[in-house]
């Protein structure tokens, strides 16, 4: 069940709270709060989630997703998974788990990391609801625009990193 | 704030021993979940919905402590890094310097929208350029630490994460340097 990445972060929490508790010892009790707080909050919500995308992994054909952003569609299944991942308006909780779903269903790692590129980078939800009005349209038409080559640039990195070191 | 102590110590945060009173966003996964588990029992049959519900029940049992030790990581990391100072440094450095810098501390900074929105906003109300500014926000949603400990991690495993963070690297310096040849006003109001 401790796999070595959770072995790894319990050791750095460690690490962290030991020093905080040097320099500042009210840290560590806070902390401590702070992510049962967050585990309460975010558990209920990861395993909906999972729950989610089990059942409709399996209600998805995974013949077309396969075909269109699978591993062998290259740059047009990068692109194509670009574009449903810029206009994916939720956070984490929905991402993350949709994420899931395409790779059960087929989909190929430089697509999804794509996917993840434009869902992160692009936001449409953020920006109407924090961008905009704190920044004003015109920092966020920039940024917009300096973000639109990025997802799509990432999924063709990823796949040039999956060509020189093979995932299993 | 109506505190009255201005120590040190900032205040406790709240601890509820069981979730926030459920919300919105709760009972559309509920729903969610219903919808699918019925349309998964009824088109694919039980037995697909039984073998679906008890791997992800295994699924669950490898995440609950992976969520736990990525938690207590976050919640120190928040803790610890002073904001101010992070403030100071991206907005003092410029250049590559201020990008690698923006870059680094975005990846870094934990929590949603509503902490790093306010501080890119007084960042760019002290006149930091948009590349820094820029680079902090796609470091921060594509290669946050926080989102990545929480949500990538325990759902598509290390090998994944390590594979798209190699790939995404890149995207705050070059949507960095985009952003100085987009010949247009970043202002609110520019004053024409």
């Amino acid at each position: 069940m401790l796999d070595l990445s959770t072995i790894i972060l319990f050791l750095i929490a460690l690490g962290l709270a030991m020093m905080a508790a040097r320099r500042q010892p009210h840290i560590v009790k806070q902390g401590t709060l702070m992510s049962m707080e967050r585990f309460f909050a975010v558990l209920p919500r990861m395993g909906l989630a999972i729950l989610a995308a089990g059942f409709v992994s399996k209600l998805v054909p995974s013949g077309p997703i396969a075909h269109h952003i699978g591993p062998d569609s290259g740059l047009y299944g990068i692109l194509l998974a670009s574009l449903i991942g810029g206009f994916i308006p939720s956070g984490p909780s929905v991402s993350f788990p949709v994420v899931v779903i395409l790779l059960q269903a087929g989909a190929g790692f430089p697509q999804v990391v794509a996917f993840l590129s434009a869902w992160s980078v692009v936001a449409l939800h953020r920006m109407l609801i924090y961008e905009i009005p704190l920044m004003g349209w015109r920092f966020s038409l920039v940024r917009v625009v300096s973000a639109l080559p990025l997802a799509p640039l990432s999924g063709v990195l990823a796949q040039i990193i999956i060509d020189l070191f093979p995932m299993k | 704030m109506s505190e009255t102590n201005k120590g040190t110590q900032p205040p406790l945060p709240k601890f509820r021993a069981l979730p926030k009173s459920i919300d919105r966003s709760l009972i559309v996964m509920i729903l969610m979940v219903v919808v699918a588990g019925i349309a998964c029992w009824f088109v694919e049959g039980q037995e697909a919905f039984v073998e679906s519900f008890s791997s992800d029940l295994k699924m669950m049992m490898q995440i609950v402590p992976k969520l736990a030790a990525a938690l207590l990581v976050s919640s120190f990391l928040q803790l610890m890094i002073p904001r101010k100072l992070v403030a100071k440094w991206i907005g003092e450095e410029s250049g590559a310097k201020g990008v690698a810098i923006a870059t680094t501390i975005g990846a870094m900074t934990p929590g949603g929208p509503m902490t790093s929105f306010p501080m890119v906003s007084a960042l760019a109300e002290s006149g930091t350029g948009r590349a820094p500014l820029i680079a902090y926000l796609v470091s921060w949603s594509n290669l946050g630490f926080q989102r990545l400990l929480i949500w990538e991690l325990p759902l598509l495993g290390p090998t994944f994460l390590i594979m798209r963070y190699i790939a995404c690297l890149p995207l705050p310096f070059l949507a960095a340097w985009l952003a100085t040849k987009i010949p247009m006003s970043i202002e609110k109001d520019p004053k024409s």
